[in-house]
């Protein structure tokens, strides 16, 4: 059926292309994005295609902008991709998705032009995330991580220093909050909703403790004792410390922006894109955050590499010209732009040293320190499964539903069932 | 009938208030925040009337995106999508109240599949049809699939309601050299007013709301409709509500104004029903 | 098909004279009137489900191209009568529709009795109660969230202005009090639904039925048993029907609100499917957990034909 339908797909699509074509038609590029963060930047994302198309003659491209969320874009691309859809040519993806995409056939290896010299411009994090079993698949276009967001104000007013270590960022929070006497001021915040943050602040931990899920084998390590001491710290901070309500299991990402944006906490774990927020017109916490690496554990501080990647797909008719459009948009200057106006944290190492954006934006070499060491989340085609496991039975032991060292059972059990352990 | 003991007034008004509060305090608090700005938005305590009202939102709404745009694909699609909904399913709706046929159990036992297929099942296939059809970005590419998935409900509500029609009154249409479709046409249909009605009003909410099948077979804000554009309106992380609540509250005037009007046509109907039985 | 080929052939004219003499067979004029309805589910529902069904019964993992498609029989489904995690989202799910709907027919019809008592105003209050089903599910399960958050939400600032709650609840951090949230949410969204239908067949009540009942001496109550409930069969039968696949199919909301937590205490069985589907690409698995689902809605529809159908 299936088969028969794709026939006479394919009959007309063949109709289609037998349409004299003229030798001097433009090759038009389509890119698929989300424009995360309003008109703002589906603005620049038109202009700097606009720039490409001038730079380029014989190039056009159609921005195709979508909605919604990377889950629903991820849905979308598995439609499109599903059906070999050739209309689409360039496609922004999210860190965590090259491994399954690149199991599946989706995309295009790039290789043959983003050669190993050009590689090395980038943070080596990031192309670590887009290279898959020897061969890249996507240039690292904007990056995050998870960064300890921290008041300031409060830190100065009570002569404490950056917390470095979870111990000392513990004993901060107690100690400011008993201080301040206001009942609406807690210690510390983490997503602590079922959704893939949630995950990555456990790799955090576990990580900082020198565990990992899976080893460089890919065997799973995750019951080796640091899985549950990262969950116990985890239980801690609400249950032993109280530094964090109990509440926190209901809170997803940008709740926990809101939440310190109005005040109500010393520390934050989120994202990069919350710095901008926080110092946006009307934000109670202007001028008043500052950000550092996540504290360390036994092993050292670490985070989650998050952010976006340009890739080509599989299906596209127009490989080549749809790489030039990727190189331009991971260039210097369409980062430059992107890091000025948008606040993106780049992935180039030069923009990071550039003046102009220094000047205007200081923060970068904190964010950079933070971002430098990002890890990136186990790199198998099974991702999906495996966060959708751990998620499931984190968010089931900080709610209380059932002890800790059952959940890391658990976890460790799926996980070994799902990989053919 | 009601009112004309004093206790029994009060209860009842009680009784509508409470409806009214249940049913609209949500909302009214949706109201509230699309007249918050940012700020005031997290605030907490709760703020419940806004101490700085601002029409920023509304602003934004329209300046962001092609707000209006999306609004005029909705009506569009959705009015379409109704009126041949509600025209294929009276008719069938007819047969399966009226007549005996062969494999009358059978088709309904088939409506109802159709109805619980999840269309995160079919989405797949559906978007491979489309796109064949070169319907892809088109009215017609989600006024088709609006109309075949509307389809059951709207029968199964107008068969119930076509059943509850007394027989004799067609009867006596047919004696008097009524065709059978002229009898549809003539007696069954403004009878059914309430079920045409109720049925319309199913499908345009259904079709006006729906989200999944809108956002796979649409990529272009010249063919989006009202769902997915309020949609671009969301970040990655963040759900900036007093946008969404500006155009969620836009998006439902239209659906108030049917609603208002419907309840009109019920009561025309209800009033022809009785002068002709 | 068949009609097309008739109307084409010299018999055609005389069986279009028919159809406008209304001289057709029964048989014959159902199969004209369901023809455009046959011809559109045909189309566009038929072929796409026969699609899910032959998926059913294969391997189809989008992530794992070079597995194919192999034909599997009935291996998926012996998969699923095995995965905990199936079993725990069905049991989801079937709670989740036996309270929601419960919940949304005893409000609904009280609401429809409600405004079906009124003489002035009915159209303004039957707009104002149909309100909240006109909100897409998505977002009533985000703002409901939003109103059940334990610091800013508005529930707990009126409990506790009301001296009901001493500390903040945290509504969706523990299984109990999460369904709850969610069955509030959706039995909002939809008791108006249930109104709706409902109203309708009261309004086709005639008013004389009454008379008589009160004149032969009946109470209210006997009058709402011996009168309304049995003319009102067929309108609860639909609404019950429709909105227990509504309910069955119950995705958006309870993804907005709890994303299917704590644990998975709130996963539903729809949406099991979306993340076997669409996150985890296996698609074969999803579409014999859709045909299951599917299933599971026509034993619901069987029962409830069975219970309220009989005496027709």
């Amino acid at each position: 059926m299936k088969l028969r339908l794709l026939a006479i797909v394919a009959v007309i699509a063949v109709g289609l292309a037998v349409v004299p074509a003229s030798a001097q038609a433009p090759v038009t590029i389509t890119w698929n994005t989300l424009a995360t963060g309003g008109p703002i930047v589906a603005d620049l994302y038109r202009a700097l295609a606009a720039q490409f198309e001038r730079q380029n003659p014989g190039h056009k491209v159609n921005v195709a902008i979508q909605p919604g969320t990377s889950g629903e874009q991820y849905a979308r691309y598995v439609t499109l991709f599903a059906a070999k859809d050739t209309s689409v040519d360039v496609i922004s993806i999210d860190v965590i998705w090259p491994a399954t995409m690149v199991a599946a056939g989706w995309l295009a290896p790039l290789d043959q032009w983003f050669v190993r010299e050009r590689r090395a411009e980038y943070l080596p994090g990031a192309v670590a995330a887009n290279t898959i079993g020897g061969k890249v698949y996507g240039v690292p276009w904007y990056t995050d991580a998870g960064l300890l967001y921290y008041r300031k104000d409060l830190l100065e007013k009570h002569g404490a220093k950056v917390p470095t270590t979870w111990d000392e960022l513990i004993a901060t929070s107690q100690r400011i909050v008993t201080a301040e006497r206001d009942p609406a001021l807690a210690g510390f915040l983490f997503q602590g909703a079922r959704i893939e943050a949630l995950a990555c602040f456990f790799f955090e931990i576990l990580w900082g403790n020198g565990g990992d899920v899976l080893d460089r084998a890919g065997k799973v390590t995750l019951d080796d004792g640091k899985g549950l001491a990262a969950l116990n710290l985890m239980l801690d901070f609400v249950r032993r410390h109280r530094i964090t309500p109990a509440g926190v299991s209901t809170l997803p990402t940008d709740d926990t922006r809101v939440a310190f944006q109005d005040g109500r906490y010393v520390f934050l774990r989120n994202w990069t894109y919350a710095y901008a927020m926080f110092q946006s017109e009307g934000s109670k916490v202007a001028g008043k955050v500052g950000i550092a690496p996540l504290p360390r554990g036994s092993a050292g501080s670490a985070t989650t590499l998050g952010g976006w990647q340009l890739a080509v797909s599989a299906f596209s008719r127009n490989k080549e010209a749809s790489w030039r459009f990727v190189e331009f948009l991971t260039g210097r200057v369409s980062q430059k732009s992107m890091a000025l106006q948008l606040s993106t944290v780049p992935t180039r190492n030069d923009i990071f040293e550039d003046e102009q954006v220094k000047r205007q934006a200081p923060h970068y070499p904190d964010m950079l320190k933070a971002v430098l060491g990002a890890r990136p989340r186990p790199q198998t085609a099974e991702y999906p499964r495996l966060s959708s496991i751990v998620q499931t039975n984190l968010h089931a032991a900080l709610t209380g539903l059932i002890p800790p060292e059952e959940a890391i059972t658990r976890m460790s059990r799926e996980i070994r069932s799902l990989l053919g352990q | 009938m009601a009112g004309r003991r004093p206790l029994a007034r009060i209860v009842l008004a009680l009784l509508v208030a409470s409806v009214v509060v249940w049913s609209l305090a949500p909302y009214v608090w949706t109201i509230f925040t699309s007249l918050k700005t940012e700020r005031e938005l997290y605030q907490f305590p709760v703020t419940y009337w806004p101490k700085a009202p601002s029409l920023i939102n509304y602003v934004n709404v329209f300046t962001q995106n092609p707000f209006g745009r999306f609004l005029l694909n909705s009506v569009i699609v959705t009015l379409s999508s109704t009126a041949l909904c509600l025209f294929i399913a009276s008719l069938a709706a007819y047969a399966f109240a009226r007549l005996r046929f062969k494999g009358r159990e059978v088709l309904l036992v088939g409506l109802l599949v159709v109805a619980m297929i999840p269309l995160i099942t079919v989405i797949v296939p559906l978007y491979i049809l489309v796109r064949g059809l070169g319907l892809l970005n088109s009215y017609a590419g989600l006024i088709a699939p609006y109309v075949t998935y509307s389809l059951p409900v709207a029968i199964f509500i107008l068969t119930a309601f076509f059943r509850e029609i007394p027989h004799e009154l067609e009867e006596a249409a047919l004696i008097d050299g009524c065709t059978r479709l002229n009898a549809l046409w003539r007696i069954i249909a403004p009878l059914a007013a309430p079920g045409l009605i109720t049925a319309g009003i199913i499908v345009f909410v259904y079709t006006w709301n729906e989200f999944l099948v809108a956002l796979t077979l649409t990529s272009t804000n010249a063919a989006r409709t009202i769902t997915v554009g309020i949609a671009l309106y969301r970040g990655e992380f963040a759900f900036p509500w007093g946008v969404i609540t500006a155009a969620v509250t836009l998006a439902t005037i239209p659906i108030m104004v049917l609603i208002l009007l419907g309840q009109r046509l019920v009561i025309k109907g209800l009033t022809a029903g009785a002068i002709k039985g | 098909m068949a009609a097309r080929a008739v109307v084409r052939t010299g018999a055609g004219r005389r069986a279009i004279r028919r159809i406008l003499g209304g001289q057709l067979t029964e048989g014959e004029l159902a199969a004209l009137l369901l023809l455009p309805c046959f011809l559109f589910l045909a189309t566009f529902a038929v072929y796409p489900i026969f699609n899910a069904l032959w998926t059913s019964l294969h391997t189809l993992r989008l992530d794992q191209p070079h597995v194919g498609f192999p034909f599997v029989g009935l291996r998926n489904f012996g998969r699923a009568f095995g995965d905990a995690n199936a079993w725990h989202s069905i049991g989801v799910t079937l709670r989740y529709t036996v309270v929601t709907v419960a919940a949304q027919f005893t409000l609904g019809l009280a609401i429809a009795l409600v405004i079906n008592k009124m003489v002035r105003g009915r159209g303004l209050v039957r707009a104002a109660a149909l309100l909240p089903w006109t909100m897409a599910p998505v977002l009533a399960g985000q703002m409901w969230r939003w109103l059940f958050n334990d610091q800013a939400g508005v529930i707990n600032d009126l409990m506790h202005r009301a001296g009901l709650t001493s500390q903040q609840i945290i509504w969706l951090g523990s299984p109990a009090l999460a369904f709850f949230a969610v069955t509030v949410a959706a039995t909002w969204g939809a008791a108006s639904y249930m109104a709706l239908i409902l109203l309708a067949g009261l309004q086709g009540i005639p008013e004389e039925l009454y008379e008589s009942a009160s004149l032969d001496g009946a109470s209210p109550f006997r009058a709402f048993t011996a009168v309304t409930l049995p003319l009102l069969r067929n309108a609860i039968m639909v609404s019950l029907v429709l909105r227990t696949l509504g309910a069955l199919q119950a995705l958006d909301l309870p993804f907005a609100m709890t994303a299917g937590g704590p644990g998975n205490a709130t996963e539903t069985f729809a949406l099991f499917i979306y993340k076997n589907t669409f996150e985890f690409l296996d698609f074969g698995y999803g579409a014999t957990l859709s045909v299951m689902l599917v299933v599971i809605a026509l034993a619901f529809a069987g029962t409830y034909y069975k219970v309220l159908a009989s005496r027709d």
